[in-house]
């Protein structure tokens, strides 16, 4: 539907305060974003290496370069925000600024948890300051990426190396559902901006660590690491547990949302199909994180949020074909009755929405 | 991106819409899902499962099994499941989605077949030839169904089968196939609905502009190098050049397609920060590092905000043209 539309049936309803719809901003496909967005952070690179190659110690030199840069993004995205030159420039200088802060920190900053905080402390000036999408989504994705880094480093003697990322993803699928309530509850414009950029740096977070983890189990499973077990014990299980919980907790909260009683028999149906589902990911790891995403992205209709979750289900389906813990027969078997137990719930839930559809009507 | 509740939320920033009745607003526009669209998507999403849950079932029961089986039940397996899959074209027919996904089916099982074949009769036959039956086979299927997604297979297909038969990388060959390619596809389009427009001729237009780009950047802009001197190129940047004006011309004025003039830009990225590069380690300043690195990295964000500029009045363009075609046409 075209603005102009949806001013008109607004308008029509009796919700505008005027006659005319306000002038808005053209904007720019989305490839076309993303080609520039790409060629500036090369040149922006460029600029930085600069700088790196001057042999000189000039820390305060990269600081003072740096902060002027980012203050000039920080100001344009701030002045004229929407605007496409502009905010193609300030993405420049946002960069570039950034880089050589970031340059300037790793020359005086001796110590990897020391760099690793003040990265994250730069990450977060960084969402608060920049007025943008974009910027927003790469700081809490760095940020997010330096807190797992932490973790790990924190972890580090623990000979359960997937122990730190198990808990974090967790508390991430926690987090997620968290922020993306926020988002869908934030009616203040750009505010709920802010925790849709929060949401998707945890979607994406939550796809990179599902591969990371595997890869890291598979690399524990193959005698990588000395000292290690070579085959490690039940792993993941408190993210299962967990993630299966951030799932229950979602699917209450939209049926809240959505004025539907718990005691119904529609909520009681969903509330069973996201148990039989949670109880699915004990089996399968990332099932139920996959589907929570896959889940939220149709509730805000955010359909980035659909595809990354469509992914996380095919690839949390393609790693199970790989997880030693049983043999593939117990987990064809397991599949198959899980494929009926889906089916069953699909034949339910038709009848309970057709059943409450039936009831809707008489009602009227 | 939601953009009806960006744009409701913004309104009532502004001061266009009633904040109070905002959330009423939010669903009047369908910015969240209505009841009804809950259920599709719960129907939707469970047989979704049930079929991933199912299918993969079967496929790693077949998995455990699969040694223990004999040739004859590993090929009833294959042969099975392609005339399983043709009978849903048969049954289903070629004007609804569901059969045209199973000749898509048809078209894969078909591989599966071929290789089992291949594993199965070890005749020491090239792999280039597996990928060119394949593709042999799956062209009347692909002439026949006019299903875009199995064209771009095929075409992906004929060129694997390309670069095992020429056992190297000539990217002038890669190019030109897949350009002629492109060609066709615009050419079906004019009589075809299936093939106007969307996601599939981009793929294809895309493929063309990174061979094209990669020819004239390794070979037009660097010459090559030792080991694969033999493919030494001297009309690269030419080739790139007409392709670009081409391409610009035909998009910009004739299918009308923006995405294709982004590509042409995208191309011409690389393209000048390479140049640039050359340029610059060949000059009185390249033991300089500081100097070279600073000043290549100024021109490609210069070029690169002059471009963007420059696409940008060209969208703009575009659209308030298309906006005068409908305005005549509903006149």
């Amino acid at each position: 539907m075209k603005p102009q539309e949806l001013w008109n049936i607004l308008h029509a309803a009796g919700f505008t305060r005027q006659e005319a719809m306000p002038a808005i901003s053209p904007r720019a496909p989305w490839y076309l974003e993303a080609i520039l967005f790409l060629a500036l952070w090369t040149g922006a690179a460029l600029i930085v290496l600069a700088f790196v190659a001057l042999a000189q110690d000039s820390a305060a030199a990269n600081l003072f370069f740096g902060l002027l840069l980012a203050g000039l993004a920080c100001w344009l995205f701030r002045a004229r925000p929407g605007h496409f030159f502009l905010g193609q420039l300030a993405h420049a200088a946002s960069l570039c600024g950034v880089g050589l802060i970031v340059l300037a920190l790793f020359e005086e900053v001796r110590g990897t948890e020391a760099q690793l905080r003040f990265l994250l402390a730069l990450a977060f000036l960084v969402f608060c300051a920049m007025n943008n999408f974009v910027q927003r989504l790469v700081a809490a994705s760095a940020a997010l990426l330096v807190i797992a880094l932490l973790c790990q480093s924190y972890w580090k003697d623990s000979f359960l190396w997937l122990e730190w990322l198990e808990w974090l993803y967790a508390g991430c699928a926690f987090a997620f559902v968290l922020v993306w309530q926020m988002e869908m509850k934030t009616l203040r414009y750009p505010r709920h901006q802010l925790w849709r950029s929060v949401g998707y740096a945890l979607a994406l977070f939550l796809l990179v660590a599902m591969n990371v983890s595997f890869s890291l189990w598979a690399w524990t499973g193959s005698g990588g690491i000395p000292d290690v077990p070579p085959e490690p014990p039940r792993i993941l299980l408190a993210l299962r547990v967990l993630s299966g919980a951030a799932l229950f907790w979602f699917t209450a909260w939209l049926l809240h949302r959505e004025n539907v009683p718990f005691s119904s028999r529609p909520a009681l149906m969903l509330l069973g199909v996201t148990l039989c589902v949670v109880l699915a990911g004990m089996e399968m790891p990332f099932v139920a994180v996959a589907l929570l995403i896959l889940v939220t992205g149709f509730a805000a209709n955010a359909p980035v949020l659909l595809g990354i979750g469509v992914i996380m289900l095919l690839n949390a389906c393609a790693q199970y074909y790989y997880w030693l813990e049983v043999n593939l027969l117990r987990k064809s078997v397991y599949l198959l009755l899980t494929g009926g137990v889906f089916l069953a719930c699909r034949l339910v839930l038709l009848k309970t929405f057709s059943h409450a559809a039936v009831k809707e009507g008489e009602h009227e | 991106m939601n953009l009806h509740r960006d744009l409701l939320l913004l309104w009532a920033e502004q001061g266009a819409l009633d904040p109070a009745r905002l959330p009423e607003a939010l669903r009047l526009a369908g910015a969240f899902p209505a009841a009804d669209d809950w259920r599709r998507f719960a129907d939707r999403l469970l047989l979704a499962l049930a079929v991933l849950a199912l299918s993969s079932g079967v496929i790693f029961f077949f998995a455990y099994n699969w040694e223990y089986l004999g040739h004859f039940s590993r090929f009833a397996l294959a042969e099975g499941a392609l005339i399983l899959a043709l009978f849903g074209v048969w049954r289903l027919g070629l004007e609804r989605l569901s059969g045209k996904a199973s000749l898509f089916a048809a078209a894969l099982s078909l591989g599966a077949l071929l290789a089992l074949i291949g594993q199965t009769y070890q005749t020491g036959a090239d792999p280039w030839e597996l990928f060119a039956v394949w593709c042999a086979l799956i062209l009347p299927w692909a002439v026949l169904g006019r299903l875009p997604l199995l064209w771009l297979f095929w075409l992906a297909l004929f060129n694997v089968a390309l670069y095992l038969y020429l056992s190297y990388f000539n990217w002038q060959t890669f190019f030109f196939v897949n350009l002629c390619a492109l060609a066709l596809w615009e050419d079906a389009g004019r009589r075809f609905a299936e093939f106007r427009r969307g996601f599939a001729p981009r793929l294809v237009a895309l493929a063309a502009a990174f061979f094209v780009t990669y020819g004239a950047v390794v070979y037009g802009v660097w010459g090559g190098s030792e080991s694969v001197a033999f493919q030494k190129s001297d009309n690269a940047l030419l080739i790139w050049a007409m392709w670009a004006a081409g391409c610009w011309y035909f998009y910009r004025y004739r299918a009308r397609d923006f995405f294709m003039l982004a590509l042409v830009a995208a191309s011409f990225l690389p393209l000048a920060t390479s140049a640039l590069f050359r340029l610059l380690s060949e000059s009185s300043w390249r033991h300089d590092e500081f100097t070279v690195f600073l000043l290549i990295g100024i021109l490609v964000v210069g070029i690169t905000l002059a471009v963007g500029l420059g696409l940008w009045h060209v969208h703009k363009r575009m659209a308030a043209e298309e906006q005068e075609k409908i305005t005549e046409n509903a006149a």
